[in-house]
């Protein structure tokens, strides 16, 4: 007996051609894990971002070591080797294993505390070594902090501002965009006048300047909630432009008439009659206006006026390896780099696919 | 009661147009008395619409009303505020449209957009307006409301969206239901049914009707009065058996003999 078909929601139908795109399935899953690490932060970091020890100045990665060698009896027990720092014949700084100082891994140990989800005070960490020993899985910066614990509270900050200021900034290019092409006229004229004052200026350039335009000696809380009012301040005016064309095209509809029959005031038909229908273009566009948040707070944070140290941001961390020489002898630092690059693509290469999955002209049809 | 319910009088309405201004009403009178089914008959482009939405102040911003009054009980509605215009529209004034597939919007349920209607005319929990919502449907003989009220506009038939839509356009027990060729995208049975329906809801409900239309079948089945309609005047206005007996207009004449076939 087979079972009847159950007809399909546009959604299921959207989420159908999604799962098809291998890529943009793992892409969805690799931000998945970004996302998560970034918010449990403190408890998978072995330290807190502001731990240092100078003895570790641009300390290597360091590798878990499973079996040990020297032992007749083998123990699968991972553990790391202490390193102690000399300098080779001129006089640069290098460092060196000592195999007889092994420092085992251990899990959920006591570290420096923290509250979990900002709620629940907690000092455990997923793994760490005793003291005196370190362990630094991508490296120590020069200050001798784990540059694996700064990476992911970065995260934090690099990943969040994405997604807040592209949330500001979809709203309020929502409603502009809608009540300029809902009531046309002047109220469309003056929208759209500014909204090209924003697009006139280079958005980089922009952000300089209204950096500039703030006190630099604020604290980091503030600078964050700084540049995510001015990104938004930046971002919202493209999404209004099409999404005025798209409402006045929308408004000359039917149901808008029948809307406007039933008594309905303006903002509810809006929000309701004329929004709905531009979500398809609208989550598009926002998904692929992301990668321009965490490109630009990376940018602002490079050139040090975005977080400011000892708080990391992905484009803070970055800015070590401004410094030639850092690059040569401590190439890890551009592992956050990396990470930036990653992000950035899952978010283009989801966006892309959206577009394809939400385009209403596409049927189900079935692939063979 | 002498006073008529809707009351219009020298109505001209104009369209601005590259050079010169275009008259769609010129010198429109016309009245709708309590519990009266009235309608209004032209050919197409003959203003009919317009003078139908123009009682709701629906006009599109390019039409542009020259000189005239409209009275609704006893209120001149040219010169109503936008706010005691949106009470009016859906509480008093109830409108079902020519399509109703396009004036349902795609993305609700039909039982969310009816319910639309008594959220901002009758304020009342949740749980009551479902349960009214359901009512109203099955007034209009839909015999599964609960299901049509979860439904979305496209899955539904014709006849069963048109029915929907006069359940949404009495949602709001209006003195005065304006319906716009409500019948011209059903087939023939169904046309007979929505009539039977619509005369069952004025006797029930109290109302009066304004029937655009060009289907003469219909006016003389089911209307009182009927005004002939060409190029944005009344030629012919009456008793809607005289009329269609015994037309004086030579366009009324050639509207019955259209119609004929």
């Amino acid at each position: 007996m087979t079972k009847p078909r159950k007809s399909l929601s546009q959604f299921q139908i959207a989420l159908g051609h999604f799962k098809e795109n291998r890529l943009a399935v793992v892409c969805f899953w690799i931000l998945v894990i970004f996302y998560l690490s970034a918010i449990f932060a403190d408890f998978l970091s072995p330290y807190s971002f502001s731990n240092e020890d100078r003895n570790y100045s641009y300390c290597p990665p360091m590798e878990i070591k499973l079996i040990d060698a020297r032992h007749e009896k083998k123990s699968i027990h991972p553990y790391v080797l202490g390193v102690y720092m000399t300098f080779d014949e001129f006089h640069k700084r290098v460092y060196k294993t000592d195999s007889n100082q092994k420092y085992p891994l251990k899990f959920f140990v006591k570290g420096d505390a923290y509250k979990l989800l900002g709620l629940f005070p907690a000092d455990r960490h997923l793994f760490g070594v005793d003291a005196p020993g370190r362990i630094h899985l991508w490296g120590a910066d020069s200050r001798g902090r784990d540059l694996f614990s700064r990476i992911l509270f970065g995260a934090r900050i690099s990943l969040s501002i994405g997604l807040i200021g592209v949330t500001i900034s979809f709203f309020v290019g929502l409603l502009v965009g809608a009540t300029a092409g809902y009531y046309g006229g002047r109220i469309d004229n003056i929208l759209m006048r500014v909204c090209e004052m924003f697009m006139m200026v280079p958005g980089f350039y922009l952000m300089l300047a209204l950096r500039a335009a703030f006190p630099a000696n604020l604290s980091s809380v503030q600078i964050y909630l700084l540049i995510i009012v001015i990104f938004s301040f930046i971002g919202w005016a493209s999404l209004a432009r099409v999404i005025r064309g798209m409402s006045i095209s929308l408004k000359e509809r039917e149901y808008v008439l029948a809307a406007k029959a039933m008594g309905l005031s303006d903002l509810a038909i809006i929000v309701r009659h004329i929004l709905p229908h531009t979500l398809s273009y609208s989550i598009v566009a926002v998904m692929l206006s992301i990668p321009g948040y965490i490109l630009g707070e990376s940018a602002l944070s490079l050139l040090g006026l975005g977080i400011q140290d000892p708080f990391a941001s992905w484009g803070n961390l970055l800015s070590d390896a401004m410094n030639i020489a850092a690059v040569k002898f401590a190439p890890w630092v551009l592992i956050p780099g990396a990470l930036i690059f990653v992000t950035v693509m899952c978010f283009n290469v989801i966006g892309d696919c959206l577009r394809d999955c939400l385009d209403p002209l596409l049927k189900s049809e079935v692939r063979s | 009661m002498s006073e008529p319910l809707l009351k219009i009088e020298n109505l001209s309405i104009s369209i601005q147009e590259k050079d010169n201004d275009r008259e769609l009403l010129k010198d429109f009178n016309f009245e709708i008395k309590n519990f009266e089914t009235v309608a209004l008959v032209g050919g197409s482009g003959s203003g009919k619409t317009t003078a139908g939405l123009s009682i709701l102040q629906l006009l599109s911003p390019a039409m542009r009303i020259d000189s005239g009054r409209i009275i609704f009980n006893g209120k001149d509605l040219l010169a109503a505020s936008l706010r005691e215009m949106r009470k009016i529209r859906g509480k008093e004034i109830g409108v079902v449209f020519q399509d109703p597939l396009n004036a349902f919007n795609p993305v609700f349920t039909i039982g969310f957009q009816i319910e639309e209607v008594l959220r901002f005319h009758e304020p009342m929990p949740g749980r009551q307006r479902r349960e009214k919502v359901h009512q109203l449907l099955n007034r209009v003989g839909i015999t599964e409301p609960q299901r049509i009220a979860r439904s979305y506009p496209h899955q539904l038939s014709g006849g069963l969206r048109q029915r929907a839509m006069i359940a949404q356009a009495i949602a709001g027990s209006p003195k005065l239901i304006i319906a716009d060729e409500p019948t011209s995208s059903l087939d023939v049975t169904l046309q007979a049914h929505i009539i039977e329906l619509f005369r069952d809801l004025k006797n029930e409900f109290k109302t009066s009707i304004l029937l655009i239309t060009h289907d003469l079948g219909m006016v003389e089945h089911f209307c009182d009065r009927v005004g002939v309609l060409y190029d944005g005047r009344i030629v012919e206005e009456g008793c809607a058996k005289d009329i269609l007996s015994s037309a004086k207009h030579p366009l009324t004449c050639e509207l019955i003999n259209a119609s004929k076939g």
